[in-house]
């Protein structure tokens, strides 16, 4: 590094003349931006941002959405290192290592892939719950598994890993009309610790629930749908032509946060935006329009009091669909939860930023009676910009969906993913399985792609060139057409597809891959058929 | 009592357990064992000692920073997030002697001062144009025309628009 000689003493007090361990120790005190603004300074201050390890990887890492692991004992030129190769293995799609798992021989399970853990059991009978810790070698995680014992009957679960979580829900039981009550479902939620299975050291031991119907009921159908985003815990529970409960709860201290009840068509799917904030996504019926939306509402403060869905802090709105066509259903995709980092024993070197989120919202909608998928896809940072713009006491604003969609998202038919398999979005990434139609000698193609919302590496790529082979940059409109909209709808939020051609099956009687899935570290690929599944670690 | 003779010539006496918060005068006095002969420091003048004297006065008895956790920058930016009201007073200080203080700290081994110190500087910088930094530093812009739009356009993306 050239330093400038002291010319004076006048110049005494210049930064440039203190020792460089010292305009280290400043620097690091320094975010991302304001690192690459020093570059223009002068010729010496440029050389040490360029040539530190510690103000690179600092980049790198606000760049590629990630964020230090903190407890390591890695330099931060290895870190660097080894940041640097994880992204050209996510460029190439080189697999590192490969494993397979088997599926449960059972027509029923239930699995959840979190955060690098893999866990499915065979519903129901099933006495313990099997489970996979995908390795990394970047990050220094070796593959383990292990078992844990369930309830005798339990029906559903979540898990966060870093928290030691896992969350049982035992089945649900209908308690019939007696004595003028109301008829209602009994819901028992146990946290337990994912490693062995028994009590979670710092949570309730279950949290017991009474969902009150609106009408009789002798049949019991229900979906439930379960997450979990550090001390809070979401169940939105949908009985089949009767009711649809949202309920939050501090699964710590048992705590209830939030009880939302609607009629049955209301709420179709929930995510956390922020532990603060909970994102609701509805096909609502009003006065004849049927519509998709994301409402917003604000868990920050406990609330025992239902609320319906009017006390909301903002509602995002979709393209219109024209009058004759009915949206049927709407889900909402996101991992992991908006907070969640590593457990610091882990002793990871880095991880996923917080906020790094893409939501992928998925809405089917009938016309003539066919089914069709759209998927919006948006960055958490998107729909947070715009709630965080509304004054604190705002309530009840409608964001029209010109406000926020057609800059903000990517809106489109459908690109190919699995309604069962959903674990194809991680981070800013989402995973589609692309299967040829058109077989060559009796074989079909596939090919892997892999979408990545992530701005800032989008807009560095494009700035400083982007010549790869299988990534291909989306800058250009997206317009959806179809006469299921009022009208066109166009989208225009950059993303990058990254693809891969999967090797042909090895003999022509071996079936093709059915699903993918996408982790921090790892793809998963599925033969369902064969009820095997191949997994491969990235 | 430590005897410490600055650049200047003047010489403090100093209480042992306060000089200590600076590793380079402790390990001197492990060295050397009990002494009543002076130590020169020839790199700090008495204005500056004076300050440094009252922050270690100040932060008398509260545990060192151990040398292992200065080995992980990580830790010592979590240890620094936040400049406590005490030392932020302390540092509100002209430029030229905050520089002073930082080199003595450096110079005297204490990182707790030094963190201050760089955390101070760092403050000054965020938010700050390149022309602003220069100026508030005293930087002479070195970059032909050229050079500068270079660097302009290859940071371009990283502006937040």
């Amino acid at each position: 590094m050239r330093r400038p000689t002291r010319r004076s003493s006048r110049h005494r007090n210049s930064l440039i003349l203190l020792p460089s361990e010292v305009i280290r120790r400043i620097l690091s005190n320094l975010d991302w931006r304001a690192l690459l603004r020093l570059k223009l300074v002068c010729k010496f201050l440029c050389s040490v941002v360029d040539e530190s390890p510690s103000v690179q990887y600092t980049i790198e890492l606000a760049v590629c959405g990630m964020e230090d692991g903190a407890r390591t004992r890695l330099s931060a030129a290895s870190k660097l290192a080894l940041l640097k190769e994880r992204n050209a293995a996510w460029e190439a799609l080189q697999w590192a290592e490969s494993q397979d798992l088997t599926l449960p021989q059972s027509d029923n399970m239930a699995w959840e892939l979190c955060a690098g853990v893999y866990a499915q059991f065979s519903v129901p009978g099933a006495s313990t719950m099997c489970l996979y810790r995908l390795p990394s070698q970047y990050r220094n995680i070796p593959a383990s598994s292990w078992r844990i014992p369930l309830l005798s009957d339990t029906k559903d679960f979540t898990m966060d890993p870093s928290q030691d979580l896992l969350v049982l829900v035992e089945k649900p039981i209908l308690i019939p009309a007696h004595n003028k009550t109301k008829s209602y479902i009994r819901i028992q939620i146990h946290p337990r610790s994912l490693t062995t299975g028994h009590r979670h050291s710092s949570a309730v031991e279950v949290i017991d629930h009474h969902l009150y119907m609106r009408s009789s009921s002798d049949k019991l159908e229900m979906d439930l749908s379960i997450q979990a985003c550090e001390k809070l815990l979401g169940i939105l529970i949908i009985v089949k032509d009767n009711i649809s409960e949202l309920m939050v709860w501090n699964w710590r201290t048992g705590l209830v946060i939030l009880v939302s009840q609607v009629k049955v068509e209301s709420i179709g799917t929930f995510a956390f935006l922020t532990p603060q904030l909970l994102l609701v996504g509805t096909v609502m019926h009003e006065t004849g329009v049927t519509e998709p939306r994301l409402f917003v509402l604000d868990i920050s403060k406990p609330s025992i009091n239902k609320v319906a869905l009017t006390d909301y802090v903002c509602v995002f709105e979709f393209p219109s669909f024209d009058f004759v066509v009915s949206p049927m259903k709407i889900v909402i995709r996101s991992d992991p939860s908006p907070e969640w980092k590593h457990n610091p024993e882990a002793h990871v070197p880095f991880s996923i930023a917080r906020g790094q989120r893409l939501f992928l919202i998925t809405t089917w909608v009938e016309e003539k009676k066919k089914n069709v998928s759209y998927d919006l896809f948006v960055p958490a940072n998107i729909l947070l910009s715009s709630v965080m713009a509304l004054t604190p006491q705002t309530r009840r604003r409608v964001i029209n969906w010109n406000e926020w969609g057609p800059t903000g998202t990517r809106f489109l038919k459908s690109p190919p993913h699995s309604h069962v398999w959903t674990g194809y979005v991680f981070g800013s990434r989402f995973i589609s399985l692309v299967t040829s139609p058109k077989a060559t000698a009796g074989r079909h193609s596939q090919t892997l792609q892999i979408w990545d919302f992530n701005q800032l590496a989008l807009k560095r790529a494009a700035a400083l060139g982007f010549e790869k082979e299988n990534v291909r940059l989306v800058n250009d409109t997206t317009v959806v057409e179809d006469e299921m909209f009022v009208e066109r709808v166009r989208t225009s939020l950059p993303y990058s597809i990254t693809t891969r051609t999967l090797p042909p099956p090895r003999s022509p009687g071996e079936p093709t891959f059915t699903d993918t899935m996408i982790s921090e570290d790892s793809i998963f690929l599925l033969k369902v058929s064969l009820l095997t599944s191949f997994c491969v670690f990235h | 009592m430590v005897h410490l003779v600055t650049s200047d010539n003047v010489e403090f006496v100093v209480d042992k357990e306060v000089v200590e918060r600076s590793v380079l005068i402790k390990n001197m006095l492990e060295d050397v064992g009990e002494t009543d002969q002076s130590i020169p420091l020839a790199n700090v003048s008495s204005a500056v000692l004076r300050k440094v004297i009252e922050y270690c006065e100040h932060h008398r008895g509260e545990p060192l920073p151990s040398a292992d956790a200065d080995q992980n920058q990580d830790e010592t930016r979590k240890r620094t997030t936040d400049i406590s009201e005490w030392d932020q007073k302390f540092i509100t200080v002209d430029q030229e002697m905050l520089f002073e203080i930082i080199l003595a700290a450096n110079y005297l081994d204490i990182k707790s001062l030094l963190d201050v110190g760089c955390k101070t500087v760092a403050n000054m910088i965020k938010g700050k144009t390149p022309d602003e930094i220069r100026r508030l530093f005293n930087i002479v812009n070195d970059f032909t025309p050229e050079e500068e739009a270079q660097i302009k356009k290859e940071n371009e993306w990283a502006e937040d628009r």
